[in-house]
């Protein structure tokens, strides 16, 4: 489910996020995106929901949205986020409350030095590592299984900082990470980066799958081109 | 007065956390009433989590200072008891170490090859067995001339033919209403027949048991009512390895189960063929108070399960298939299946030591295995994580 322009190639990442973070985004309206939601479930009653976009959770209509995702019948609800706002307090026990179980927390890199300046927002890392722990703590409370997961963009700028992002992602308790290749990567160049970042993972336990990178370029990684959860874009 | 026991026999289990060992309360109950050896053996079961250090085994049967000491083993505590049967047998020389159970009765000579603590190994059914080791080390006669016993005569290891499988089940005197077992919310589980009808490569359940041989239907039943009337169990389980094995089977156990489920009693992780639960049969499970079920395959691959000689209706399968939980694991090749004496064949490689995982395949390798363990797990979580 997305609600801004996910088409943006990553070289344009940073720039897009600090857009966002210094204008007031545009969102389309809860009435409607629902009737997309109760399309999908029609398909396929089986179907989750994930929000995406530049911060679904600063969408003013976000709990309505989640609500009436519960109430249309999905099992299953996610979104992607910075992690900045589930440091606030309170918002990861409600956004559990109101039935989100999959929080998908998107890094730059694996510290503020490497992470804040591509994000452009100082302190984001540091809220990010609160969020994700304030999630965690939520959900012990609640007894509730939940899934935080890591996801990577990948770009020039992030390139050698992926295995040590990948590490402290596996600090974080994270489920498992994407790493989010754009169409454009020059496969080579980038191939043993995102390889050391696939061990990291697996000497950590924890799932790396890498998004839109062509098989030949993971090599005998190739299996890491398979993520644990499928999206198809419904709206 | 009792009289001091000539023979004091410690049984030690190694069970997951919360469970007791049916398999040692059979062996108990059945030894206990051999009239051969009433007034002259004495018993005691440690039932320990699988978990604790074989050091704290070793601790707990010194304690007892027993004369035998018996322990069950399968391929998940197979590695702590051979820690503690050494130890034991350094601290307590002359006791007389036996093990049993499917991890050890296929290979009986090859662990005590291996492991020169363990002086005996009794093969099959424990039952019969165990008591007959007992009367003959009482005698002071020859172990290893005991039917399904393994045992040493000075740097021989001999096997003793098998023993034939236990005709009438009902003759194993019931370890509930004996009391011999000491119950455990959640933690008991009765069997209402021994053997399995499939022959699939990678299990023990069928290995050695050709037919299937059933507890009468009034010894199941008066255990039943033992566990939820008189013991006021309110959560238990049944250990057979097709609770659904005949749609007639289900209808019985289904009427048997339904008032004490109108009361509240709920039965776990029952495993089911789930190909065969339709509509009625899932109804019958929900009468029966059956709160969780377990199924599955091993694999959804054609090839594999056509390796393993495993039917399956994988339309029926993916169409019941609603699992609250998902189990994932590489395959482990169990001593005396059918996999294991074919691995060479299919290209399966494993790890010699309990559990025996498997290493590699003919088609995957050992780090692709590893990042599909990884993969797995994470595949549950994400699972798992619903509203």
């Amino acid at each position: 489910m997305v609600y801004g322009s996910e088409k943006a190639t990553w070289r344009r990442v940073a720039g897009v996020l600090a857009q966002a973070a210094a204008s007031a985004p545009t969102y389309r309206h809860a009435a409607e995106i629902m009737p997309i939601i109760d399309e999908a479930l029609a398909v396929s009653s089986g179907a989750g929901v994930f929000f995406l976009g530049p911060e679904p959770l600063e969408h003013p209509e976000i709990r309505q949205l989640i609500t009436g995702a519960v109430s249309a019948g999905t099992q299953r609800i996610g979104v992607r986020t910075s992690g900045r706002p589930l440091a606030d307090a309170s918002s990861a026990d409600e956004l559990i409350s109101a039935g989100v179980r999959v929080f998908e927390v998107s890094l730059l890199g694996s510290c503020s030095e490497t992470h804040d300046p591509l994000a452009g927002a100082e302190g984001s890392f540091a809220a990010a590592a609160i969020g994700v722990r304030a999630v965690l703590d939520a959900a012990e409370a609640r007894g509730v299984r939940v899934v935080v997961r890591g996801r990577l963009g990948v770009c020039r700028h992030t390139l050698q900082d992926l295995p040590a992002a990948v590490r402290r992602f596996a600090e974080m308790r994270v489920t498992s990470i994407v790493l989010a290749c754009p169409g454009t990567l020059e496969s080579r160049r980038f191939a043993e980066w995102i390889a050391a970042a696939c061990d990291t993972g697996t000497v950590n336990r924890v799932w790396v799958a890498v998004s839109d990178l062509a098989l030949e370029t993971l090599g005998d990684k190739a299996l890491h081109a398979v993520d644990v959860i499928t999206m198809n874009e419904a709206g | 007065m009792n009289a001091t026991p000539h023979q004091k026999v410690a049984l030690v289990a190694m069970n997951s956390v919360g469970y007791h060992s049916l398999a040692l309360g059979y062996v108990q109950a059945w030894a206990q009433a051999d009239q051969r050896l009433v007034g002259k053996s004495g018993f005691m079961t440690l039932d320990l989590d699988v978990e604790v250090d074989p050091l704290w085994v070793a601790y707990r049967v010194a304690g007892l200072a027993p004369d035998v000491v018996g322990f069950s083993v399968t391929c998940w505590n197979a590695c702590a008891i051979y820690d503690a049967c050494r130890l034991v047998r350094q601290i307590l020389p002359d006791t007389y170490i036996v093990v049993g159970g499917p991890e050890v009765t296929p290979i009986a000579e090859e662990v005590l090859d291996a492991q020169p603590a363990i002086d005996a190994v009794v093969r099959g059914e424990g039952e019969e067995t165990f008591a007959e080791l007992l009367v003959t080390l009482i005698k002071g006669r020859s172990p290893w001339r005991v039917e399904g016993v393994t045992a040493r005569r000075d740097e021989e290891v001999i096997s003793a033919p098998d023993r034939p499988l236990i005709t009438d089940l009902d003759a194993i005197p019931s370890p509930y209403l004996t009391g011999v077992l000491e119950l455990v919310e959640a933690g008991a589980y009765i069997e209402t027949y021994r053997g399995c009808p499939r022959r699939c490569g990678y299990c023990f359940e069928g290995k050695g048991f050709g037919r299937i041989r059933s507890f009468s239907r009034e010894r199941v039943e008066a255990e039943v009512a033992h566990l939820t009337s008189v013991l006021g169990l309110r959560s238990f389980s049944f250990i057979d390895p097709i609770f659904n094995l005949t749609r007639e089977r289900l209808e019985w156990l289904t009427g048997v189960m339904e008032p004490r489920a109108r009361a509240g009693v709920c039965l776990h992780t029952i495993e089911v063929d789930i190909e065969r639960i339709g509509p009625e049969e899932a109804a019958m499970l929900r009468r029966a108070g059956v709160v969780s079920v377990e199924t599955g395959p091993q694999s959804v691959g054609a090839r594999a399960l056509e390796t393993c000689h495993r039917s399956f209706d994988r339309d029926r399968f993916v169409a019941e298939l609603d699992p609250g939980v998902l189990q994932m694991s590489t395959l482990h090749v169990l001593p005396g299946t059918d996999l294991w004496q074919r691995a060479e064949e299919v290209g399966l490689s494993y790890n010699p030591s309990p559990p025996h995982e498997v290493v590699s395949t003919g088609e995957i390798t050992f780090p692709d295995l590893r990042r599909l363990e990884v993969m797995g797990n994470a595949l549950m979580s994400h699972y798992r994580a619903r509203v």
